[in-house]
């Protein structure tokens, strides 16, 4: 009896370990595609230039335009992949180098006006698809 | 004296007793003409120009003994483009035309603003200037910045010369050192186009004219390249997939929640 009463204390902990992790799991989800929407929307502003962030012809001010154009599409990128991987993760089902393909080209596309910042964020995407792939391995 | 040797040089066709005193002229948009001192006739240069004849004369109040200049005008854009022609048998080494405005009409140069002269300094080298002066109690004042542009040329024949302006329109980059042309003025601009021969501009103005230039307005539409909308198409087309693809995730991820809550249940 004493056992039976034992395992069920342990099942018990175990489920509700499992369902903090989910919804920890489910928070992360949310607030990760929060984040990319956030940054969808500002590479809509600026990558398709209906803001300009500077209108001073300048070097300098112009490799920061650029630097912050790549950095709102990594950064798009970073946190949906996060999203959909843990939304995978809930799902049950691995996350796969299909959307990982259609995640890359929905990102770099985003760059199709500039081609310093087309440049940049390729070179930026691979080099967060390596480091995903490596730190998983 | 150089009045009289002005007028004595005159071919005496060139000289009229006509007299008629300012010249009411509508302006029309047209295509730019070089700004050189000639009026290429192969190309069709100025011909989209309205073209008047008048007389320039020593006293306006007295207007006798004119000299004979074909008159160009024509609006481009943003600029007026004023093209002065006439013959002389002889001309003199400073001669100079120039063109002056004010928000005011009058008989006397000296009363006007602002004024726009090509200066030769050497009439037989083709050597001249565009200057840009203001009038401040008669004295020509340069300009810190020269506005407009202009061009000189004695034909070869050294008798047929020609001076060619171009004037901004409702342009406020010359500040109180400029008279703003404006356009769509009841009655017209007023101009008077002087001529002298030497650069002593505030004693030694020989002939002038007066002409009202009634200016248009110029509205500018801005052409935008077929590149640029298909570059504006792209944009909308890509970002609305990555909209359309997002709205789907968020109500995949609402869904999910509902999943979870039915199998904790």
């Amino acid at each position: 009896m004493s056992k039976f009463k034992k395992n069920q204390t342990k099942s018990n902990k175990t489920i509700a370990k499992s369902k903090l992790d989910e919804s920890f799991a489910y928070k992360s989800v949310v607030l990760t595609a929060t984040l990319s929407g956030i940054f969808l929307i500002l590479s809509l502003l600026f990558n398709t230039e209906i803001i300009a962030i500077f209108m001073i012809e300048n070097t300098v001010w112009f490799y920061i335009d650029i630097l912050i154009k790549v950095l709102v599409i990594l950064l798009f990128f970073v946190f949906s992949i996060i999203s959909i991987g843990n939304y995978k993760e809930l799902s049950g089902k691995p996350l796969d180098f299909k959307l990982i393909l259609l995640l890359f080209v929905l990102s770099i596309i985003q760059a199709f006006r500039n081609s310093w910042v087309f440049g940049f964020s390729f070179l930026g995407l691979i080099f967060i698809i390596a480091y995903f792939y490596f730190v998983q391995e | 004296m150089v009045l009289s040797v002005i007028l004595f040089s005159f071919m005496s066709n060139h000289i009229s007793n006509s007299l008629s005193v300012g010249t009411e002229i509508t302006l029309d948009f047209g295509t730019e003409p070089t700004i050189d001192g000639y009026i290429d006739r192969a190309l069709d240069e100025w011909n989209d120009a309205i073209k008047q004849t008048i007389f320039l004369y020593q006293n306006l109040s007295d207007p006798k003994n004119g000299l004979e200049i074909d008159l160009w005008i024509v609006q481009h854009q943003s600029f007026l483009y004023i093209a002065i022609s006439f013959e002389l048998v002889e001309h003199q080494n400073n001669e100079f035309i120039g063109i002056l405005t004010s928000d005011s009409e009058s008989l006397d140069p000296l009363d006007y603003e602002d004024a726009k002269i090509l200066q030769f300094i050497n009439i037989s080298a083709g050597n001249f200037e565009y200057r840009d002066y203001y009038i401040n109690n008669t004295e020509f004042i340069a300009d810190s910045e020269v506005h407009g542009d202009g061009a000189a040329q004695l034909d070869i024949d050294g008798e047929q010369i020609t001076y060619e302006f171009k004037l901004p329109v409702e342009s406020s980059e010359g500040g109180d050192e400029d008279t703003r042309i404006e356009a769509g003025i009841e009655g017209g601009s007023p101009f008077m186009i002087i001529f002298g021969e030497t650069q002593n501009y505030n004693e030694e103005i020989v002939l002038m004219n007066l002409v009202s230039l009634f200016v248009q307005f110029y509205v500018n539409i801005p052409v935008i390249p077929p590149e640029e909308i298909i570059s504006i198409t792209l944009a909308v087309l890509i970002f609305s997939l990555i909209g359309v693809l997002y709205g789907y995730y968020i109500f995949q991820i609402i869904k999910l929640k509902d999943k979870i809550e039915k199998v904790r249940t």
